[in-house]
């Protein structure tokens, strides 16, 4: 009876965790919401932010678009050989890479590279009291930690996601000319044809979203960090994990609502 | 120069966004550097398959778009936008075309005469063209397919009146002497016309060699039509629903007889059994027809088994016996398709039965309604002045039969088949019993298609009375989908004397004895 | 005048802190010594509101740092300035940086006043040339005497120093706490230091306050805290194995 009992206790354990989990979320949210309305934003950090999260990913985004691409064109090939409409490989990667692939595979990427960045960087100034000593100095963490962080990533990753896109398009363009050898024109014509104005900026849209689920849980993770360098560990890998559920989770949802 | 990170940060934000307006402007269709345009306009009867921003081509050129459609009298007004450096000129006609079968549909422009567009002056703006009417495109043509699965549906509504009633069944008996005695006739036509049917064969395998050089020469073609069919099926998706339904009212009504006259069936094949020594006789015949085939070409002799014809017609009904008992140790399969025939704006309705006892051959028993005159044949009731008028025995039959014919009350006649087929790799060659009248056929399954894809001809007719024994030719193609469905296109009498020559697409639904079974037993779906 | 008023703290179950009364004069020194892990480094949290207690209050300038909203707190801090035990140097940032942190955050001046205040701050403590350094590059005396440096630049009114002196050799341990006692002098703050040695205590307190047991056991001046007869703080003073304290 009692063991029985215990697993439901875990089950609500589990539960209650996961909505105090998504509440400290909101509440971290609004402070950092609170924050820009007291304090404004830190520019000199947005900028720092804006260029890790851009320019300095913009090898790692665009060889993932660019493969990502490649992939899909031949995948599509094989798919479109059957019943002949290769025509169609053009469309079926543009409208993969900007409505669904451009925005998630960038998020995920800049979540891997950037948001555990963010994590372990804050959770670092958590535990050596640097974070205590930013309080002391009467500077908002908020507004001198996380929200640059959010916003940048919130600017950069549609930026980010354009780039995924059309590398990811170009990549499919090379292997359809190049590799499959069919014609070039007809790849970038459908493009046109098939693609619409929504599609790209539903993606944008999109990574809008992404950016600021991936900044905001992994700078909330870094403030929870406690207890030495493996705490810090712990909670960089709880914000790449948490950030890439939220975003694939969001990715769904948005879906569903936008298109 | 060293760029501090303000800097790079925004020529690089700056950059993406550019690029970002860049694809937005092509992918939107917004032009800063619109060059000068004008508009005209032109009355359409439909506007169907054109809307705002259809292309408008000239030559197969691109010359403007449409801007907008207003619907004044009953008529589509339309205003093209067309660029200023093409005139277009008084005379000039537009007209909406389809790029392919399926494809989008333009407006094109023409010029009448190339002389008068030199000396007159170009249309000014705002100038209304003349247009002319519009070809017939798909979306019609899907109706008229919704129309024929309705006609599939009354012949499967007669079907269950003919087989449920008492009369149905004396007609049925009917049926099957009249086959016994027309494939008798047929065999002595057959013995009579060895030389004509020689020279046909000779034709027949001269046009299945043309064929199949055609399906090699034209193997982009062929793909390229492949495309198109696939497409069909997409466009019919949107026309589902009322085919669906329609189809769903066939199998409803094939379950509704086969069910609802369980017992009437049951006694039909009594009777069926009973005929079978007619039916044994028809075979017979048939079977000497092809015997006759044999001696007469040769090639086609081998494909059939003659020690064996009498166990697969001893097969083939018990396989019918079981069918309703609900178990079958060989395959039936059961077609319903329709054809419309563009020459007479007529259509072709049959329902075939195919009992195969082995892979390697079958025998379809069917039923078709078709115009009259349809493959040189008269109708039922031409068939029975036969037996008033005493079949010759001699030679010149039948030449006073004609006199006496009462026509068929319907536009469309009952015609009945009976036909052998043989497998043989990826070619079947049939013969038997085609619309009433001799006939043999061969289809070619396109390889790598899963048997989907289907090039087939037929040659029948052989009973004509119009003494020259001519050939109905007809041949076309024919593809499966979803396994249920399928669509064919071809051309029906081809060596037509008449210029009887004419087009038809059709299609229709075939079923396996598995979901036979499933209708009749209610055993769970395959 | 900063006032702790019975503050109790615990952290999970263990009491750090139990009802804790002290007061801080204003522009005074006054050192609080105690054994390791006692809490002051806790109290000197409260003080700043870095932690919140349990119960009791914390009062500056008789304003409840527990009744003012964020902001409230924030321009309070703004007069505060303070030492961390282990530094808390910002490790992402060089120590010209670290130092000028404060002045860019609150104070708008023109780029070389900021490099005239670092390099004089720097210069105080001993450390020059080492600005483009990181605090990594750093020992770790080096990095308390930048934290000292960073605490100072903004000239606050009240000034924490948790062990200022911990880990540095006698004679810079005689500069810092000159360094205290002269800027203090100077710009007449309010000094809480915290230390555990107790000659050093001696030469910059004007009261010197001992913390035992979570609460305060002593208080006064350092000659008071020579002559005390509480054997607590006779065994403190005279840095004995023997006496009441147990280890
Ligand atoms: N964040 C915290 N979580 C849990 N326990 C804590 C925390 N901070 C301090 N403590 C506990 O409170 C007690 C007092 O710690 P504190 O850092 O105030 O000691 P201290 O008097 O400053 O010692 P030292 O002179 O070594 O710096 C210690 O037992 C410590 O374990
Ligand atoms: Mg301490």
């Amino acid at each position: 009876m009692d063991f029985i009992l215990r697993y439901f206790e875990k089950i609500g354990l589990f539960v209650l965790y996961i909505i105090n989990e998504l509440g400290s979320l909101i509440i971290y949210l609004w402070n950092c919401i609170l924050s820009i309305l007291r304090y404004s934003v830190n520019v000199n950090n947005l900028f720092d932010q804006m260029a890790f999260i851009g320019m300095d990913s913009f090898y790692i985004v665009g060889l993932t678009g660019l493969f990502v691409g490649m992939v899909l064109s031949l995948q599509a090939y094989y798919a479109a050989r059957i019943v002949g409409v290769t025509y169609m490989i053009g469309p079926t990667v543009a409208l993969a890479m900007t409505r669904e692939l451009g925005p998630v595979l960038t998020a995920l990427m800049i979540t891997a590279r950037c948001g555990s960045s963010m994590a372990s960087e804050i959770g670092t100034m958590k535990i050596s009291e640097q974070v205590d000593a930013l309080e002391v100095m009467a500077v908002d963490p908020f507004y001198f930690l996380s929200v640059p962080r959010i916003i940048a990533s919130m600017v950069m990753l549609p930026i980010m996601s354009i780039v995924t896109s059309l590398i990811g398009i170009f990549g499919g363009y090379v292997v359809y000319k190049f590799f499959l050898g069919l014609n070039g024109a007809v790849f970038v014509d459908m493009i046109y044809k098939y693609i619409k104005l929504s599609d790209i900026y539903n993606g944008l849209l999109k990574a809008v979203f992404f950016g600021i689920i991936l900044a905001t849980i992994s700078t909330f993770k870094g403030f929870e960090a406690s207890g030495g360098s493996k705490g810090v560990g712990r909670v960089t890998t709880q914000a790449v994990v948490l950030s890439s559920i939220y975003i694939l989770f969001a990715d769904y949802i948005l879906t569903s609502i936008l298109f | 120069m060293k760029l501090n990170k303000e800097t790079k940060v925004g020529l690089f934000t700056v950059a993406i966004l550019l690029i970002l307006v860049f694809f937005s402007m092509k992918v939107g269709k917004i032009n800063l550097f619109k060059p000068p345009t004008y508009i005209i306009s032109t009355y359409f009867a439909s506007a169907n398959g054109i809307g705002i921003g259809t292309n408008v081509e000239m030559a197969g050129i691109k010359v403007g778009t449409v801007k907008k459609i207003k619907l004044e009298n009953g008529q589509a007004h339309v205003y093209m936008e067309i660029n200023s450096k093409y005139k277009i000129y008084p005379d000039y006609t537009a007209s909406i075309r389809s790029m392919s079968l399926l494809g989008e549909s333009y407006i094109s422009i023409t010029p009448a005469n190339t002389a008068q567009a030199l000396s007159s002056k170009p249309v000014p703006e705002n100038e209304i063209i003349k247009s002319y009417k519009s070809p017939e495109n798909m979306s019609s043509l899907i109706l008229k397919f919704a129309k024929t699965a309705d006609n599939l549906e009354a012949v499967t509504k007669s079907l269950k009146k003919s087989i449920g009633t008492k009369t149905g069944e004396h007609k049925i008996k009917a049926i099957l002497a009249n086959i016994a005695e027309l494939s008798d006739n047929l065999n002595r036509l057959v013995y009579l016309n060895q030389k004509n049917f020689n020279v046909i064969m000779t034709n027949f395998a001269g046009f299945s060699r043309n064929i199949n050089g055609l399906t090699v020469e034209n193997d982009r073609a062929l793909t390229k039509t492949i495309h198109n069919f696939r497409a069909i099926s997409d466009n019919l998706r949107q026309e589902l629903p009322s085919i669906t339904d329609n189809i769903k009212i066939v199998s409803a009504n094939l379950g509704d007889i086969l069910t609802k006259n369980k017992s009437n069936i049951n006694r039909s094949l009594v009777h069926i059994r009973k005929d079978t020594k007619q039916l044994q006789l028809s075979l017979n015949q048939i079977y000497g027809i092809s015997s006759k085939i044999n001696k007469g070409r040769g090639t086609l002799g081998k494909l059939v088994n003659r020690s064996s014809v009498y166990d697969n017609l001893n097969g083939s009904l018990k396989g019918i016996n079981n069918l309703v008992g609900g178990f079958n140790s060989f395959k039936v399969g059961m077609n319903i398709n329709s054809q419309y025939l563009d020459h007479t704006n007529g259509s072709v309705t049959e329902v075939n039965v195919k009992l195969q006892p082995s892979p390697g051959h079958y025998y379809i028993l069917g039923v078709d309604s078709t115009p009259i005159n349809y493959g040189n044949s008269y109708g039922e009731t031409q068939t029975t002045t036969y037996t008033t008028n005493n079949p010759p025995s001699g030679q010149f039959y039948p030449s006073s039969v004609t006199t006496n014919t009462t026509q068929y009350s319907n536009s469309n006649s009952l015609k009945f088949n009976a036909e052998i087929a043989k497998n043989f790799y990826n070619w079947t060659f049939l013969g038997g019993l085609m619309y009433s009248t001799g006939g043999v056929g061969v289809n070619y399954y396109v390889p790598d298609t899963n048997r989907n894809l289907k090039l087939y001809a037929r040659a029948f007719g052989f009973n004509s009375n119009n003494g020259s024994a001519e050939a109905y030719v007809n041949a076309g193609v024919s593809y499966t989908f979803l396994r249920h469905l399928f669509v064919d296109t071809g051309y029906d009498d081809i060596f037509s004397k008449h210029n009887n020559r004419s087009l038809f697409v059709g299609g229709g639904i075939k079923f396996t004895d598995k979901d036979l079974e499933y209708l009749i037993a209610g055993s769970k779906m395959p | 005048m900063i006032i702790l008023e019975n503050i109790n703290k615990s952290f999970k179950n263990v009491k750090v802190l139990n009802n804790l009364n002290i007061s801080f004069e204003d522009k005074k020194i006054t050192v609080v010594i105690g054994r390791s892990g006692e809490g002051k480094s806790v109290m000197l949290k409260h003080i700043v509101g870095l932690l919140k207690p349990d119960s009791g209050r914390v009062l500056f300038n008789d304003i409840d740092l527990n009744s003012i909203n964020k902001k409230e707190l924030n321009e309070l801090r703004k007069k505060f300035g303070m030492v961390f035990q282990d530094g808390a140097l910002f490790d992402s940032i060089n120590i010209f940086e670290n130092v000028a942190f404060p002045l860019r955050q609150h104070l708008k001046l023109s780029e070389g006043d900021v490099v005239k205040k670092v390099i004089s701050a720097l210069n105080d403590v001993g450390l020059s040339g080492i600005e483009s350094k990181m605090p990594a590059e750093l020992s770790g005396g080096m990095r308390k005497r930048v934290a000292v440096a960073r605490a100072l630049i903004l000239e606050p009114e009240t000034v924490l120093f948790d062990e200022p002196t911990t880990g540095l050799d006698p004679i810079m341990s005689d500069v810092i706490n000159n360094l205290i006692i002269s800027t203090q002098k100077h710009f007449k703050y309010t000094g809480i230091i915290i230390s555990h040695d107790i000659e050093g205590a001696y030469k910059t307190a004007d009261t010197i306050a001992m913390l035992y047991e979570g609460a305060i056991i002593e208080k006064g001046d350092a000659e008071k805290f020579k002559t005390s007869d509480n054997p607590v703080v006779r065994q403190f003073v005279t840095g004995s194995m023997i006496g009441p304290i147990v280890i």
